[in-house]
Parts: C-alpha cells; sequence; structure tokens
C-alpha cells in the first residue's frame, strides 16, 4: 500500500496511507502538486507546521474509518439541517479523549482541511458546552471571566432580547 | 520547517486559544438560549457571537424588544447567516400605553430584520393581537378591523415579492408561515409561479 511520510511540528515522521491522506484537501493538493504516488526512502517528509504526531494519527484513523462516507456536500449552508444530527455512537466514542487533545484534532483537522472531522469535533465540543450554565461552562474549559459584575449585569440587560419566551 | 521549543513538553490546548472562525463553527451548532450563556462567559466570546453571523442558524425575537440600536447590531452580526427568522408578538399592534417606539417605527424595524436576513429557509411572523383587541378597537379604530386579527403591513404578498426580489431567495425556502385571509390571487401566484418556492416542504396558514 503507498504511505507517504508527514513530519509533525513535534518532529515526528509519521506514514500515512496515501489514499487516507487524500481526505485532506490539503494533502491531497500537496501530493497532487507533489506528484507523488508512492513511497520512497529518499523522499523527503512533508512538513506539517501546524499539526502534532498524536493529532496526526488520530485524524488519520478517523478518515481510514470515514473512507467510504459519500463526500461532504459542497455547500454547507445549504446541507446542514437546522436540527444539527447527533454523532455517531463510533464518532462519540473516537472523541472520547481530553480536552487539549479534542482541541488539537480540531486545529489539525482545520489546517489539514478536512470537513468531515471538522464538523464532528465542533459538534463533539458544542455537546459539552449545551445545558451549562456560564459559570459552568467556564470551570468546564478553563475560562476567566473577564466580567465586572456591573458589566455581567448590563450584558445580561442587553441580551434579554435574546432569553426564549 | 520545524519550531523549535514545541517537542519539550506536551503544551496545553485551550477552547479560547482556538481560532475565531473554529469557535464560530462551534457556536454554530448550539440554539439561541445557549448562545445566551455562552454571551455571559467572557468579553470575548461575547463579541464573537454578537459580530459573527456564521455563530446563528435561528432567530426567534419578540416585536417589543427591537429597539434601533439593536436592529442594527443584529443586521449586521446575526441575520446575515440565518436560515430561520421567527418574529413574534403576543399583542400586536402593542397598545398604546406601551413605552418606546410606535407600531410604525417597529414595522421599519421588523423590515430591517428581514431583508438582511440573506438565506432563509424559514421564515414565521407571528403577530397575534386577540387579547387586546378591546383595547385597540377603541383607540385605533381606523386600522384594525373587528376580529382584530387583520395585519396589514408584511402581508403575503410583499413577503414573497421580497423573497422573490432578492437573488432568488424564494427557491430556497422550504417553511413558511402565512396569515391566510391576507392571501390574495397575485399572492398565491408568487409562491407557485415561475420565481415560486419551489423547496417549499411546509405551509402553514394561521387563522
Amino acid at each position: 500500500m503507498p504511505g507517504i511520510k508527514l513530519l509533525t511540528v513535534d518532529n515526528e515522521i509519521v506514514e500515512v496511507d496515501a489514499d487516507t491522506a487524500k481526505q485532506s484537501l490539503l494533502l491531497r493538493s500537496m501530493l497532487h502538486d507533489l506528484g507523488v504516488t508512492e513511497i520512497d526512502d529518499d523522499e523527503e517528509a512533508i512538513s506539517l507546521p501546524h499539526v502534532t504526531a498524536a493529532a496526526l494519527r488520530k485524524a488519520m484513523a478517523w478518515c481510514a474509518h470515514h473512507k467510504d462516507d459519500p463526500p461532504p456536500p459542497e455547500d454547507d449552508e445549504n446541507a446542514r439541517d437546522l436540527q444539527p444530527q447527533q454523532l455517531s455512537s463510533w464518532d462519540a466514542e473516537f472523541l472520547r479523549m481530553d480536552q487539549s487533545a479534542l482541541f488539537e484534532l480540531i486545529q489539525a483537522a482545520n489546517y489539514l482541511d478536512i470537513r468531515g472531522l471538522l464538523d464532528t469535533a465542533c459538534k463533539a465540543v458544542a455537546d459539552a458546552i449545551r445545558g451549562r450554565s456560564p459559570e459552568e461552562i467556564r470551570k468546564a474549559f478553563n475560562i476567566r471571566c473577564d466580567f465586572t459584575p456591573q458589566e455581567e449585569e448590563q450584558v445580561r440587560r442587553e441580551t434579554e432580547w435574546c432569553e426564549e419566551k | 520547517m520545524l519550531r523549535p521549543g514545541n517537542k519539550k513538553k506536551r503544551r496545553i490546548l485551550m477552547l479560547d486559544q482556538l481560532p475565531s472562525v473554529i469557535l464560530a463553527r462551534v457556536f454554530s451548532y448550539l440554539n439561541q438560549q445557549t448562545l445566551l450563556e455562552c454571551m455571559l462567559v467572557c468579553k470575548s466570546w461575547h463579541k464573537l457571537i454578537l459580530s459573527e453571523p456564521q455563530c446563528w442558524r435561528s432567530l426567534r425575537i419578540c416585536t417589543s424588544d427591537l429597539t434601533d440600536a439593536l436592529v442594527g447590531q443584529l443586521c449586521t452580526g446575526v441575520c446575515p447567516g440565518l436560515v430561520r427568522l421567527e418574529i413574534y408578538s403576543a399583542d400586536w399592534p402593542e397598545p398604546p400605553q406601551q413605552p418606546g417606539l410606535d407600531r410604525n417605527a417597529r414595522k421599519a424595524l421588523v423590515r430591517r430584520l428581514f431583508k438582511s436576513s440573506e438565506s432563509l429557509k424559514s421564515f414565521s411572523l407571528r403577530l397575534c393581537c386577540c387579547r387586546h383587541s378591546n383595547a385597540i378597537k377603541t383607540s385605533r379604530s381606523g386600522s384594525v378591523s373587528g376580529g382584530g386579527t387583520s395585519v396589514d403591513w408584511l402581508s403575503p404578498d410583499t413577503i414573497l415579492s421580497q423573497l422573490a426580489r432578492k437573488g432568488g431567495r424564494a427557491s430556497t425556502l422550504y417553511s413558511l408561515t402565512l396569515r391566510a385571509e391576507r392571501l390574495t390571487d397575485s399572492g398565491v401566484k408568487k409562491l407557485t409561479g415561475g420565481a415560486g418556492c419551489a423547496q417549499l416542504r411546509r405551509l402553514h396558514l394561521t387563522a
């Protein structure tokens, strides 16, 4: 099976299956431009400045599992329904990882341009936000509240229109 | 290109370190109530949610909350991304003793909201004035009919012709709520005709 070598930001060389890698639109166009078809020991690894080795392996595992999925439709906004769909149980299990690893994976999916993975992982973060109060969200994601109590009160007043009545 | 220093220790990546375009993508999966909670989390989230239309898919808003400043903010930061817009009022036209804007000013604000929502698939305008029909009848005898249900603006004709005008938005609309008694021949023609609502899956006619 043809493979390609990728050099990650944390200085590791990861060998990945070329067909799987092509689900990344970035790698697909890189491979196309470079004319790389199969592995060659002398071949220099392609450098990926924003991707860690762990995230790259995870991303490729996701791509391998989803390789037979229909390609995501061109026009995101028209394809996405008003009610976001739930994650499949495979995806939910796959994304069970610590927050930092999940955010690294999101960054990798964004940089590598793997739309399906980016959407899935963003949905997982949205699921973790849903149903929590502002204070609980801050706690869950380690975010510092930079509102003064007066400012917070003002934001509350200014966003009353948003309250579902 | 290698970046020295990244190898030493595993860095901990936080949610608020993700680029705002990704955060906006995360927010786009949340409903209005959750977006409200998120606006109260920190300043940068508050700012992002009110300025990045990608965060918003759906907006439900009451006419009595509309002010000039709010509509201005919504039109640039929220409306362009909306797929569903619902404007409602429990007592329309609002009774005269209600403080704030008069009816015409609110009409203009609703129009502005509607016009800046460029990718709508679902639009609903629910103005109900039954509760105060008596009060209205005495104070505005000219404009409100006996049953207290007549709405003489943004009639189906107006909505449909605006949809048809603006880059063929009518053809992407799939849910529409209309007041049946205001539907006219020409309105129906716009619904079904050449530039009509070919994708319409749900037409809700209210009495």
